[in-house]
């Protein structure tokens, strides 16, 4: 049987909200299609805004959004996004396929999103191709209130009054597609750039270092001496590539046991990849000021068939559900170190939430997590011990469950569990330490029949949360009955 | 990107012993302890060089779905189907629906597949 001992007045400090942060790049549909249609659009929309994507996301309680990218950042120059919109320039977005990019979506735009979802906005800048100019006067035409050329440009733009902006990266991937840098190199141009990111007035700006990809301690090591003290926040990207070939990614929804198994083996490395990047931020930050903003991750597969390979448009299972519960758990789980997370992408893009096609919207099987996982936010974890039972595919065994655990502010405790196992259920039972009586227990769980179960548009609700009857709570102790293949969300009332 | 960290390249010298690095012989990591992650490791890091221009699968699906005809259209319908797509607005590089990303050329094709176009879709009812 799986144990775990719940210390529920053993606080571990607050999960930040932003782990529940979005990822929206100019690639593919994510931005044009799925999130801006123009206000001429026959899709209904809010000043060019889609309404159906807008009130999908609003019931996430998104906390935090990062634009313009990813690798567009860093051939992104802001200037080229405002003003009348039939006169923004035309570019080619090399980044990404060579899409052309009519820069219709810009700075005004992606505030005013901002602002209609009730968000932080998180803005890359660029140093792979931009100037310390620019990046600087991008700030001051975003934050600045006084008298300033960018501010009065700002206004002759339409808006009088500045812009809140907490997040700022200062490049992004700058290792590879951002500028192919040494570590060395980079952290000497971020604490460059960083110098003209002012703060003006009380807009106190976050500041957030291109920081290393998945095991790369080198580049973490480097930053962190070399510039730690002018940072606020430092990257990390991890993708889920559930073949672990790069050149072959797999199907979204044609996979075996074994490629469950894979991919669910390859999202528990965020785990000791986090560990291990927090080994080295402990070294020069001991006391735990700078975050770690893991603001790229999520299933990478190949393309949908019959789609453009440029779109990097992929269908999102039951499987996905599990990856995010699990990474979430994770997150959850180091949020000492992580303060914000943003998963790639929040619309027809890699792991999205939300999928559109025409006028259509579906809801993926992740957006469900994000739901069932969203009553973390800003909650106090809570320290949970678990013991797993081992689940074992061929020679490789993973743990079966993964688990967080949370008090919010109404003082609910909420449990989540993921089962990993594909085949069987799991009976979890939890000791409940400096918890009271437990007034009631209620839950939802998020599973199907087939492991390659997931939503479309002509079947939107194939795979969807209903209300989980397995857990109750009695003698001081918690017992959950976990279907095979599920992500769970238990609630004790006390 | 795990294959990424097979090889340290020849002109980055070794780190020094350093108190309170990790593990470098953790899975994933040289025997140094440093990254070995260069550009030149990853040029096809995360896929970056995947073009919306890149038709060749087309062929190979068309040819695939030629062996299942039950499930696409007659050959004037799909003409007519194209047709449409080739006077919409929302075709990009000549072979890319923007409201779905697809193909128009494979999406054309199917007997169960509408135009994804709001307000009903282009395609002729005959589809």
């Amino acid at each position: 049987m799986n144990r775990a001992v719940l210390n529920a007045d053993i606080e571990r400090g607050t999960i930040s909200r932003h782990i529940y942060g979005h990822f929206a790049e100019h690639l593919g549909r994510c931005i044009y299609g799925g999130i801006w249609v123009g206000e001429d659009s026959p899709i209904e929309n809010v000043q060019g805004i889609r309404k159906d994507v807008l009130e999908a996301l609003r019931n996430l309680r998104i906390p935090v959004l990062r634009w313009p990218g990813g690798c567009f950042a860093d051939e992104y120059h802001w200037k080229d996004g405002i003003g009348p919109r039939e006169k923004r320039k035309r570019m080619v977005n090399t980044h990404w396929g060579g899409v052309v990019e009519n820069n219709h979506f810009g700075t005004h735009e992606f505030l005013l999103l901002c602002e209609l979802l009730g968000c932080e906005p998180y803005i890359t800048g660029n140093v792979g191709s931009g100037t310390v100019q620019e990046m600087s006067e991008w700030v001051e035409y975003m934050t600045f209130d006084g008298e300033s050329p960018m501010a009065n440009l700002r206004r002759e733009n339409g808006r009088d009054k500045p812009w809140r902006l907490k997040y700022f990266g200062v490049g992004n991937e700058s290792w590879g597609c951002g500028g192919n840098m040494r570590a060395e190199y980079y952290a000497d141009l971020y604490r460059r750039y960083q110098t003209y990111v002012r703060n003006y007035g009380d807009n106190k700006i976050y500041k957030i270092a291109c920081g290393p990809t998945d095991w790369d301690t080198h580049w973490m090591e480097v930053l962190m001496r070399e510039a730690g003290r002018f940072m606020d926040g430092i990257s990390l990207h991890y993708y889920t590539i559930s073949t672990g070939d790069w050149q072959d990614k797999g199907s979204a929804t044609d996979f075996d046991e074994k490629l469950w198994f894979s991919t669910l083996e390859r999202t528990l490395k965020m785990d000791e990849i986090i560990r291990k990047q927090k080994t080295v931020m402990d070294r020069y930050d001991p006391e735990k000021r700078v975050g770690l903003i893991v603001d790229e991750w999520g299933t990478w597969y190949n393309v949908e068939p019959g789609t453009n390979p440029g779109f990097l448009y992929q269908q999102n299972t039951l499987r996905d559900a599990l990856v995010a519960g699990i990474n979430l758990n994770i997150f959850n789980n180091h949020n000492d170190r992580v303060h914000m997370a943003n998963i790639a992408q929040m619309v027809n893009v890699l792991q999205a939430v939300i999928l559109t096609e025409g006028d259509r919207l579906v809801l993926t099987p992740t957006y469900h997590v994000f739901d069932m996982y969203k009553v973390h936010q800003d909650a106090t974890r809570l320290e949970l011990e678990l013991s797993s039972e081992p689940y074992r595919f061929g020679d490789a065994v993973i743990p079966k469950l993964s688990a967080s655990a949370s008090r919010d502010g109404e003082g609910r405790i909420n449990l989540t569990v993921c089962n990993l196992d594909h085949a069987d259920g799991a009976t979890l039972e939890v000791e409940l330490r400096g918890v009271g009586a437990v007034k009631s227990v209620s839950g939802l769980v998020l599973t199907a029949e087939n492991m390659q179960a997931h939503n479309t548009f002509d079947e939107p609700e194939a795979v969807k949360p209903v209300p989980f009857g397995g857990a109750k709570a009695e003698g001081g102790k918690l017992r959950a009955d976990l279907p095979a293949k599920s992500v769970v969300r238990i609630t004790l009332e006390v | 990107m795990e294959a990424a960290f097979a090889a340290r390249p020849a002109d980055r010298p070794a780190a020094p012993a350093d108190e309170g690095m990790v593990t470098p012989t953790d899975e994933g990591m040289p025997a140094d302890g440093r990254s070995a992650v260069t550009p030149e490791d990853r040029p096809d890091c995360k896929g970056c060089t995947a073009s919306v221009h890149d038709d060749s699968q087309i062929g190979r699906i068309l040819a695939a779905l030629a062996r299942h005809p039950e499930s696409c259209v007659d050959d004037d319908v799909y003409e007519a189907r194209l047709a449409a797509c080739r006077a919409c607005p929302d075709l990009a590089y000549g072979t890319t629906c923007l409201h779905c990303g697809c193909f128009v050329a494979v999406r054309a094709k199917f007997r169960d597949r509408h135009c994804p176009s709001p307000g009903g879709g282009r395609w002729p009812e005959a589809g």
